[in-house]
């Protein structure tokens, strides 16, 4: 006969069953709105409900709580080179000649600025030490605007294809999952077509008669993010478990433990699941 | 972005040093913490202040790199086994369990929806996240005598439910509190 599961292992079970149908799981402005108290009461409790399934949401929620409003640290804080760092990795250096220094401030830190010698008419230098070489205005001939007419047009063209593009994206906080560890000791990780979470396919030792494995995905806290016990056949090579896109969160290790019907657990599988915009 | 990140670099700094972080640390997470919001900014809905969305942002960057922290610890500290054979499974574990166990199921979920929903939370929390009493009233928002008081009542309600379809019922109630 097969372990009577106890009441702790059941409540467990059940509450990630019923935590799949309790529909789209908050973001952080949505707890950030709990904390606030900025959301109606029946909002307010469907996200309330969510913290009572979610163990990372409610460790979240509880991190939010510990110090919502704390002053700055004792040490020297330099914004203005942090801002620099940070703005270079938020955009790509603008071009010196199609991005007017006022639309885009954030773009052209002083670190990714053009040198002094490039011609640069379009954006003048505010150091007064610097001095832009300037390149005389000349009659160019009606050919070459005409192919800097058809340029723009392409570049237009290309512009409008990319943004068609972002628009067919699924929308979401993010479009991508990827995974790393990607296969181990019988365990493989596929992220399917469609993006809509991960597979892990568990090879099955050859076997005469019908059976069942259990299969848990845990975080890095040992928290259960999803269970499942998989029935299988007779000689079955192996068995799929699902995790949800919106299961998973970003740049976090997760562990995949999984035991044979009456064996010892197998060595732990863990990967790291990342998030892409 | 930039007027929000002035306004709260300083505060997301101090932030991750409350949480014992080095300064390096500190300047690491508070850049991903800003790029997250940067890629978030544009649905913003406005639902929040803005700094208590920033810093759940934090927390969530704070939790992650503490997982991240804790599985490359628990990497190292493991020693790998030989590979092994699986073992045979056990011959007697019959299609019969299933219905057992799905109907056992069934009765506890049964148990649970008959408490009022705010009780469920808090057995939710106590059994299934092995919360305290002080973040169960913080997550469920009531007092923390509130707390034990609807714990307590959840306990006899399950027992009598319960008790025959789980012999180590008791053991697991405990943790609901007296």
């Amino acid at each position: 006969m097969a372990r009577n599961a106890t009441f702790a292992e059941d409540l467990a079970r059940l509450t990630e069953r019923e935590r799949a149908g309790l529909g789209k799981r908050p973001d952080p402005e949505a707890l950030a709105a709990l904390h606030d108290g900025a959301l109606p009461e029946e909002e307010a409790e469907r996200i309330r409900e969510w913290l009572s399934v979610d163990p990372e949401l409610a460790a979240t929620y509880l991190e939010l709580q510990r110090s919502p409003e704390p002053a700055a640290p004792a040490f020297d804080v330099d914004a203005d080179a942090a801002w620099r760092e940070l703005s270079a990795r938020l955009d790509p250096p603008a071009k010196p000649d199609s991005t007017p220094a006022s639309e885009s401030p954030a773009a052209a830190p002083p670190a990714a600025a053009p040198p002094a010698a490039v011609p640069t008419a379009a954006v003048p230098s505010t150091d007064p030490t610097e001095y832009a070489t300037v390149t005389p205005f000349t009659r160019r001939p009606v050919v070459r605007a005409a192919l800097a007419l058809a340029a723009l047009a392409l570049v237009a063209l290309g512009l409008g294809w990319w943004q068609a593009q972002q628009d067919a994206l699924p929308t979401g906080s993010y479009t991508r999952v990827a995974v790393t560890g990607e296969a181990y000791r019988g365990l493989t990780v596929t992220v399917p077509a469609g993006d809509v979470g991960i597979e892990l396919a568990i090879e099955l030792a050859a076997s005469d008669s019908d059976g069942e494995l259990d299969v848990m995905l845990v975080d890095a806290n040992g928290r259960t993010i999803r269970a499942q016990t998989i029935a299988f056949a007779a000689n079955q090579e192996g068995v799929v478990f699902r995790v949800a896109k919106a299961d998973l969160m970003d740049g976090a290790a997760y562990e995949l433990r999984y035991t044979p019907a009456d064996g010892p657990d197998d060595a732990p599988f863990v990967f790291q699941v990342e998030l892409v915009d | 972005m930039e007027e929000l990140f002035r306004e709260l670099y300083g505060p997301v700094l101090g932030f991750f040093s409350q949480r014992g972080c080095s300064q390096e640390e500190c300047r690491d997470l508070a850049q991903e913490t800003f790029l997250r919001a940067h890629r978030a900014f544009d649905s913003f809905r406005g639902e929040a202040k803005r700094s208590t969305w920033l810093f759940t942002i934090a927390a969530n960057v704070w939790l992650n790199q503490r997982r991240a922290k804790d599985t490359a610890k628990r990497s190292a500290d493991e020693v790998p086994l030989p590979e092994v054979e699986h073992a045979p499974r056990d011959p007697e574990v019959h299609p019969l369990d299933d219905a057992i166990r799905e109907e056992k199921l069934e009765l506890l979920q049964a148990a649970i929806a008959d408490l009022p929903p705010k009780m469920q939370r808090c057995v939710r929390l106590r059994v299934y996240q092995d919360m305290k009493y002080r973040e169960i009233a913080e997550l469920v928002g009531i007092s923390i005598e509130t707390a034990k008081s609807q714990l307590s009542l959840a306990r006899k309600r399950l027992r009598s439910a319960l008790a025959e379809h789980y012999p180590d019922l008791d053991a697991d109630l405990k943790r609901l509190g007296d």
